[in-house]
């Protein structure tokens, strides 16, 4: 089962880690990717994400398929937000269960690499003095 | 033909509109298209080398070729998780 959401609301990490996963799952494996408040020697005051809806759907879509095709996943959801996003909120959770740990902790990694270099997502810091585009992979 | 053309982030920023439709020559090539936006838009250049592309919510190479009625995205590398 796989969900795939973008959302401007806050995560509710505790009621997506309790909705995945079976009774045949030895694992569930929660990625979290938060706001921090340092980047590049500044301080950020927040982030504000922007996303191409339709095609970044895709994209998730096709990396999701693939990790489920290549491990035993029984569970995928995504999670990514967009808008403003708070220093110490998720900006994205990754939530998959397994078999075994091993499956886990593999797919949930190609998960997060592949959503940085392929879904059209873009993060803007935001500094005391002004803003900025990231575009460098980190 | 016309085609439409969708920007984001720092590519929207620098060309001053998120979505627009253009008229250019049958089947042109996505370059032909951004040496055309270059003019009025010349803070592209600086970001032309990194930057992406998509015909209708596919990836695709500068040297696509454009048909009626396609939508051109053009955007920086991507930066989300």
């Amino acid at each position: 089962m796989k969900k795939i959401i973008f959302q401007k609301e806050t995560i509710d990490a505790s009621k997506i880690i309790e909705d995945t996963g079976s009774e045949s799952d030895g694992s569930i494996l929660c990625f979290i990717g938060r706001a921090r408040n340092r980047s590049r020697e500044r301080d950020v005051l927040y982030l504000e994400y922007e996303i191409y809806e339709s095609m970044a759907a895709r994209e998730m879509d096709k990396i999701v398929t693939k990790a489920m095709s290549g491990w035993t996943l029984s569970h995928c959801t995504v999670i990514h937000r967009f808008g403003p996003v708070k220093i110490g909120e998720a900006s994205i959770l990754i939530s998959v269960s397994s078999p075994h740990r091993n499956e886990s902790y593999m797919a949930s990694r190609y998960i997060i690499d592949k959503i940085k270099e392929k879904v059209p997502i873009w993060k803007k810091e935001f500094y005391s003095d002004g803003s900025v585009w990231i575009s460098e992979r980190s | 033909m016309n085609i439409r053309i969708k920007t984001f982030a720092s590519v929207k920023d620098i060309c001053g509109f998120s979505e627009k439709e253009i008229s250019i020559k049958e089947a042109a090539m996505v370059k032909e298209v951004l040496a055309a936006l270059n003019k009025n838009s010349p803070g592209l250049q600086e970001i032309m080398d990194s930057l992406l592309f998509a015909i209708n919510e596919e990836y695709c190479t500068k040297e696509a070729r454009l048909k009626a009625d396609d939508i051109l995205a053009i955007f920086p590398p991507v930066s989300g998780g």
